[in-house]
């Protein structure tokens, strides 16, 4: 049998050309060092503890890990250089990295802005997309695995590790409680059977507690077992307390059953210049005062028509919308009695319609185009019109959902049996848009073209 | 002796062709006849729920649009109409669909509310000549005109809806129906 010996690490000690300059923090399962290479590149080193080493187990499971991390590549993950050994001790060189991680933020109580919240949301989305589509869950999102550099980019940690955690905790007592906070139901119940779901169920919780500044359990007041219960069987607390468009996001990301789960990203409104808002009200008084003055003109003559109770409608007008109709000879009819003809003691409302002026809110839905899983992409499409979002997000969303869907796709709708009838695509979203009365859809045929385009889509709904 | 053959063939070609159209006239189940009927009251809720976007204030022009755009898709023909009363005076108006709409969305309150209710059917489904299947659905719409948090005028208005539905056989056996919103009518206000 080999014996292993392992000495002290120090400054100045090489691995894989670079050189240990300091050590920079130290954990449960690892040590990390600052080191620099010839060329004067940081790297960060995680080196697994001596004791840990020891575990063939886990130090396997430890490498198998830096291998999979060194194949990821993205802008919102840290980048694994290279796995190697350093007096025995497996280790993982990776970039280095200037900033906090979310659980540091969380602790000083620092403020974040709404927009950065808005961003980082968007890039784990990113980062976690990128992975799940090569097949990897990071399994152990939370606040302390989610770094801010001091440009402001996020980094996903610690992919992988979350296996080799497992490993090390099953050696153990008591060092669960960290991240069950943010586990999945499912990950509490059976924590080796997890897929990507789980991530985003742990995302959901993560920015939970970034929005609301706590945790939705209490682990100082609650046992592990309470804490375990709720995860699997209630609903998170105070979830109303998160305004939109985080809520409806947390509230799909954390459903209790898996493959209900939906991420989307939140569109992000581009800063305003400070004098714009003064200049827009300026101009809505201007256009306001020149549209009560053309109106006023036009309201005698339909007074007129409509005392002498003529109602008639021309049926050859073009159509067209808007306030201007109103003012059209022909279109006079006030079937509805309008406010003048109501005695009352209220001020006459001002009868321009002031829906031109209505901000609009730019979070459109973005849901990636899922080339390989239309499916998935289409389900969260629909879970996403039917939650509670500002119509106006749906409305501007439509577009970028139909770009994945062929110019003549088809939604065939279902109740129950075999009766069924069919919308064209758009219809259909804009049917979800205004629709109040539509529970559940639920996708149970797609098909698509050789291009990815969905065709047609079959559906129960309700 | 060309024509004839010309004949001949045509009929060859026309004959089995009626007779298959004849065939895909599906004879309904009792479970798909009450799913239809289902489906069809949910499109008179798809109509309501493009009303009420149409009346809400807090809802930009554009989206409204497209409101009217889906509404006027849900009938048969833009020629439908659309009787509108009060109880200010005895007058029933009638305007086509898209008049209509537009109609709604100017309408000069600060707020409306229009809530329909008990929207149940007025005479069953039965099959006309044509082969497709007719109806009438009665509803109950409340319409509440507000200014600022008084409301001004309501009243409650019973309308009949003419449906048309079209139900066919599709080529794997399974019941395809497409319904058809007709013109609405005004029964009685309150």
């Amino acid at each position: 049998m080999d014996t292993l010996i392992f000495t002290q690490l120090h400054s100045g000690a090489e691995v894989n050309g670079y050189i240990l300059i300091r050590k920079i923090g130290e954990g449960g399962m690892a040590e990390v060092w600052y080191a620099e290479n010839k060329i004067k590149k940081p790297a960060a080193i995680k080196i697994l503890r001596e004791d840990l080493s020891l575990n063939i187990n886990i130090a396997d499971r430890f490498k198998t890990e830096a291998d999979v991390m060194v194949g990821l590549n993205h802008v919102n993950i840290r980048q694994v250089y290279d796995y190697s050994t350093i007096n025995n001790r497996p280790c993982i060189i990776m970039e280095y990295l200037e900033g906090n991680d979310l659980k540091e933020i969380l602790d000083i109580n620092k403020n974040i802005s709404k927009e950065s919240l808005y961003i980082w949301w968007n890039q784990i989305i990113d980062a976690l997309k990128y992975t799940h589509k090569k097949g990897i869950v990071h399994r152990d999102i939370k606040p302390s695995n989610i770094f801010i550099t001091t440009q402001g980019q996020l980094k996903l940690l610690d992919f992988g590790i979350a296996k080799v955690k497992d490993s090390i905790s099953a050696t153990r007592t008591g060092t669960q409680m960290g991240t069950l906070l943010y586990m999945s139901p499912e990950q509490v119940k059976e924590s080796k059977n997890v897929d990507f779901y789980s991530d985003y169920y742990s995302l959901g919780v993560t920015f939970y507690h970034l929005l609301l500044r706590k945790s939705p359990y209490d682990n100082s007041t609650l046992s592990q077992f309470e804490i375990m219960d709720s995860i699997i069987n209630k609903p998170l607390a105070g979830i109303n307390n998160i305004k939109a468009p985080f809520k409806n996001n947390i509230v799909n990301a954390t459903h209790k059953i898996p493959n209900k789960r939906t991420l989307n990203k939140i569109s992000i409104k581009p800063p305003r210049p400070a004098f714009l808002l003064p200049l827009i009200i300026v101009i809505i008084v201007i256009l306001g005062t020149i549209l009560s003055l053309l109106i006023v003109d036009k309201i005698n003559p339909l007074k007129n028509r409509i005392a002498s109770n003529n109602h008639s409608v021309d049926n050859n007008i073009p159509y067209s919308y808007g306030v201007e109709q109103n003012t059209q000879d022909n279109l006079i009819d006030e079937s509805y009695p309008q406010v003048d003809e109501i005695e009352t003691e209220v001020d006459q409302p001002d009868p321009v319609s002031t829906d031109h002026i209505i901000e609009m809110d730019y979070n459109v839905i973005q849901l990636p185009p899922y080339r390989d899983n239309p499916k998935m992409y289409v389900q969260e499409a629909f879970d996403a019109f039917l939650s509670d979002i500002n119509i106006d997000v749906k409305s501007e969303s439509i577009n970028t959902i139909l770009q994945n869907f062929a110019d003549s796709a088809k939604v065939k709708i279902k109740s129950t049996g075999t009766a069924y009838t069919i919308e064209n695509a758009n219809n259909y979203f804009t049917m979800l848009m205004f629709s109040n009365n539509i529970q559940k859809i639920e996708i149970v045929d797609i098909k698509y073209n050789q291009l990815n385009k969905v065709t047609e889509v079959s559906v129960i709904q309700n | 002796m060309y024509k004839i053959l010309l004949f001949i063939g045509f009929i060859l070609v026309i004959v089995p062709n009626c007779l298959k159209a004849q065939s895909t006239i599906k004879t309904l189940s009792n479970t798909d006849y009450e799913n239809i009927k289902t489906g069809t009251l949910e499109k008179i809720t798809e109509l309501e729920s493009y009303i009420i976007a149409m009346t809400d204030k807090a809802i930009s022009h554009s989206i409204k649009q497209q409101a009217v755009s889906n509404a006027v898709k849900l009938f048969s023909s833009e020629d439908n109409i659309v009787q509108v009363s009060n109880t200010i005076n005895t007058n029933i108006d009638t305007y086509k669909i898209r008049n209509y709409f537009n109609h709604i969305m100017v309408l000069g309150y600060s707020r409306v509310e229009i809530k329909w209710y008990d929207v149940d059917y007025y005479t069953d489904l039965h099959k006309g000549s044509d082969g497709k299947y007719y109806a009438v659905v009665t509803v109950f719409q409340k319409f509440e005109g507000y200014h600022g948090d008084n409301i001004i005028y309501s009243d409650i208005t019973q309308k009949n809806i003419e449906i048309e539905i079209d139900i066919k056989e599709d080529p794997h056996g399974e019941t395809f129906w497409k319904v058809a919103l007709g013109d609405i009518s005004v029964v009685q206000t309150r």
